[in-house]
């Protein structure tokens, strides 16, 4: 654990933010990255305002009223909602109003205080230490880092149903971390890692008291630490949920409660917004949204986003095994007509790595790598290098969801004039991923899979483009790659990080295992009544500050 | 007659058998299992053999089949896994509220529909015929999740008198609940209504021209008592047989409408049990609406049987 200087940071992040100012001053990097990078960092908001010279002020807003109830509709999650099998972001809209989330992440990417009310690395990021504010269960029993630590012991339990296992493999081991006191827990990670506050205070994790046992959510036993207290669950119907009264921040909490109703259907779903019956939509496919859009007393927030479809080669199987190959078809298609087609722009448009524009490194990353245009000669002249002059037949193997079919297909044709005969095998989502040794989309030559949002870079990499990594659907494997992503993970100071992110983004978009077009964003359809509703991330929901104008 | 009812009972529940067994191989060749549905498609090996052993995925499937089976005859249906409650209890509560969708629709379709049918046979060739008769065969073929759609459009988005989801808050009294009921109820009453008024009106025009209207005619009976007394009496069976045969179509359109409308009820399990690999649910949901369609169809085969004597079964 780091001695603390000034009462709330160490002196080594008291150094990160001497180095944050010197970017700042050198024009570097915008006062919003300052923001982003020094908030998951855990340097508070009240320091960087003082240290950078920034004006609170400057952000207020409208005053909010207060009262009334907000109406969500999301789509119906599978099953029973639990914190102990939670992996989709409505089983976590569900979860988090009473189970919050450590750090609150924003729409614009900083980390502000949640359950957790500071937070700092060592030296290499291998050891986090996390102070958590005096709070209490509605139970009465005080809320304390044993809650957190009990919880780690069985979601990070290799045969517990939570995805938690999977999301922090390589990073945080079960058992590696200690309990110096109830307000401090203390991770030691497998290796440095400094987004690591994020991936606490992201995707359906939700945590929950000592002693909780399966089905205590559903029952109604679990009263909550959050903005909120659960009223009424219906597995059928939503939930419902009053203001509590005790949360730590409750005085930016406007809203007197949250009604949160399931669909089943996509347009039903936008149809209640527009019948009134319902409020906001966190979640609204992109299809269903036009509708919506021109509606003028509607507004559809968007917020950028890391998601995106894959189109991926494997880099051991022929023709895709020539690097040149994949490079001529990232080459053919033409990326701002796919996102204006199927998004009407509300997409930016990617670069065949996984530097999103929602990630804070975006911005060194695309000045640094020139954006692959359409260019149907080059892609011609690639091809018959690689020795298919004549052009190439290939089956591109998915799934029906979402906006996959309408993509591949314009994919389809938009390469067929660079020589690319592509042939789509379209199965439905669970025969794509199947199971055991059946599982199409990580055996097929050439796939396209949706990966959702994930928080960090880092979280993208290592599951799917590490040598090795159990879910490399491209069986990508440099070396070179490898060493940079890892090294990105562990570099505290800014502008080296940049620097990691450049030479891991330049490496696969040379190698191009996969063709990343758009990163489609978080687009949430409101009612102009409700004031101050997050834009994003896809995942999150904090309604801190939110409120009706009734 | 007994013997015919016996024969069809004992045909019944060899039908329903032979549907179990199909039920659960044909959802074995279905992609993934349960224990993917749960964990998801990036889950450890670890986590997949621990939740496949958790639920007895890793026995062979016949040994499956009849253990599923031998419990089932003995009244224990088992435990849904991703609903987490008993079998029995979830698909006897979704039946409850398919029935109570259901009960709306009929409610809605069989009066309208015959009072429509009678009221064409009665005005055979002239305008009010003909828009029933078109207006019924057009609405027959609207699918279900169309009409469903224009009906919110129009009703709940436009207009707001009825709500898009069908599920009633849990402390809704009567009418707030058949309020929530009447727009998903539409688009199945729509696909049923031109049938039932078609065999109405052709009910109709048949007694019409029978030599006994005749002579009532000449008797001076009023055709109001005609219409009552005579043509509804001799009409009626026929379209009512009918109205319990579409209990088949009503199951089969639940399971859009369940779905477009929020609906907890048993055309949505079905759906919700086979995407999900919940076997023993799938099983029961199925058996029960299996049985539903058999008993109706066999209802339908005894009241026709009982309302109109020139038709009798079984010799």
């Amino acid at each position: 654990m780091s001695d603390k200087i000034d009462g709330r940071h160490t002196a080594n992040q008291l150094t990160i933010a001497d180095k944050l100012k010197n970017g700042m001053e050198s024009g570097h990097m915008s006062r919003r990255e300052v923001l982003r990078r020094g908030s998951v960092l855990g340097l508070s908001m009240a320091f960087m305002g003082s240290l950078f010279g920034f004006d609170r002020a400057a952000f207020a807003q409208e005053a909010p009223k207060e009262g009334g109830v907000l109406k969500l509709g999301i789509s119906r999650p599978r099953g029973v909602v639990d914190p102990l099998t939670s992996r989709s972001r409505s089983e976590g809209f569900i979860l988090k109003p009473v189970l919050p989330p450590l750090g609150r992440l924003q729409a614009d990417g900083t980390l502000a205080p949640g359950l957790a009310e500071s937070w700092a690395p060592n030296e290499d990021a291998t050891v986090w230490t996390f102070t958590f504010r005096p709070t209490k269960w509605i139970s009465g029993e005080a809320f304390t880092a044993h809650d957190i630590a009990a919880a780690l012991d069985i979601l990070l339990d290799p045969a517990s149903p939570s995805p938690t296992v999977s999301g922090y493999r390589g990073i945080l081991s079960h058992g590696k971390y200690e309990v110096p006191d109830d307000s401090t827990l203390v991770f030691h990670l497998d290796r440095p890692y400094v987004d690591f506050p994020y991936i606490v205070s992201y995707g359906a994790t939700a945590w929950f008291p000592k002693g909780y046992v399966q089905g205590d959510f559903a029952a109604g036993k679990v009263g909550g630490v959050g903005p909120f207290l659960l009223k009424e669950y219906s597995a059928d119907r939503g939930a419902t949920y009053v203001k509590n009264p005790d949360y730590w921040d409750a005085a930016n909490i406007h809203l007197d409660g949250l009604e949160i109703l399931f669909f089943d259907d996509d347009q039903s779903m936008a149809l209640a917004l527009q019948g009134g019956q319902v409020d906001a939509l966190p979640v609204l496919a992109s299809s269903a949204v036009l509708a919506i859009s021109a509606n003028p007393d509607f507004e559809v927030l968007s917020a950028r986003s890391s998601a995106y479809n894959s189109i991926r080669m494997q880099v051991d199987a022929s023709p895709f095994s020539d690097k040149r190959v994949r490079q001529a078809l990232a080459y053919s298609i033409d990326r701002q007509a796919i996102v204006n087609t199927i998004y009407s722009g509300a997409a930016d448009v990617g670069n065949d790595h996984v530097f999103a524009p929602a990630f804070q490194q975006s911005a060194a990353v695309v000045a640094a790598i020139p954006q692959r245009e359409r260019d149907i000669e080059k892609a011609k002249a690639l091809l018959a290098e690689a020795g298919y002059a004549n052009g190439v037949q290939v089956t591109l193997t998915s799934q029906q969801y979402a906006d996959i079919p309408q993509y591949l297909q314009m994919v389809q044709s938009q390469a067929k004039e660079a020589g690319f005969e592509i042939t789509l095998d379209l199965k439905s989502q669970a025969e794509y991923y199947g199971a055991d040794d059946n599982q199409p989309w990580l055996s097929v030559p050439f796939g396209a899979t949706d990966w959702g949002e994930r928080a960090t870079p880092g979280a993208m990499i290592t599951p799917a483009y590490l040598t090795g990594a159990p879910f490399n659907e491209s069986k990508y494997a440099n070396p070179d790659f490898d060493a940079a992503a890892k090294a990105f993970d562990a570099e505290t100071d800014p502008v080296k990080r940049d620097q990691l992110a450049i030479d891991a983004a330049k490496i696969m978009h040379e190698d191009t295992p996969t063709i990343i077009g758009y990163f489609a964003q978080t687009r949430r359809p409101v009612s102009k009544k409700v004031k101050a509703f997050p834009a994003g991330p896809a995942s999150q929901l904090d309604l801190t500050g939110t409120w009706l104008d009734q | 007659m007994l013997r015919f009812l016996l024969q069809r009972l004992a045909l019944i529940a060899l039908m329903l058998l032979v549907l179990s067994g199909l039920v659960f191989f044909l959802v074995q060749l279905l992609p993934g299992d349960l224990a993917t549905n749960i964990l998801g498609s990036q889950a450890t090996p670890e986590q997949y053999a621990a939740m496949r052993a958790k639920l007895g995925l890793d026995q062979p499937v016949w040994v499956r089949y009849f253990t599923w089976l031998g419990d089932f005859l003995r009244g224990e249906w088992g435990h849904s896994v991703s609903a987490d409650q008993p079998v029995r209890d979830l698909v006897l509560t979704r039946f409850g509220n398919t029935l109570r969708l259901a009960g709306v629709a009929l409610a809605i379709l069989i009066p309208s529909a015959i009072v429509a049918g009678v009221l064409a046979g009665l005005n055979e060739g002239k305008w009010i015929d003909k828009i029933i008769s078109v207006g019924g065969a057009t609405l027959t073929v609207i699918p279900e999740f169309v009409s469903g759609i224009i009906l919110m459009i129009v009703f709940a988005v436009w207009l707001r008198w009825f709500p898009i989801s069908a599920t009633a808050p849990s402390d809704a009294d009567f009418w707030t609940t058949v309020r929530h009921l009447i727009l998903p109820s539409l688009p199945v009453v729509f696909v049923s209504f031109g049938y039932i008024a078609k065999m109405a009106r052709s009910g109709t025009i048949e007694v019409l021209e029978a030599p006994y209207i005749r002579t009532a005619t000449f008797k001076g009976l009023t055709r109001r008592q005609i219409v009552l007394r005579h043509v509804l009496r001799n009409a009626l069976p026929p379209t009512i047989s009918l109205s319990l045969l579409q209990a088949s179509f009503i199951m089969g359109g639940l399971v859009v409408v369940e779905q477009l409308f929020t609906y907890p009820g048993l055309g949505k399990l079905l759906l919700d049990a086979s995407t999900s690999h919940d076997v023993p649910t799938l099983e029961a949901a199925v058996l029960l609406a299996g049985i539903i369609v058999m008993v109706m169809t066999l209802l339908a085969d005894l009241t026709l049987a009982l309302l109109d004597p020139r038709v009798r079964v079984g010799g």
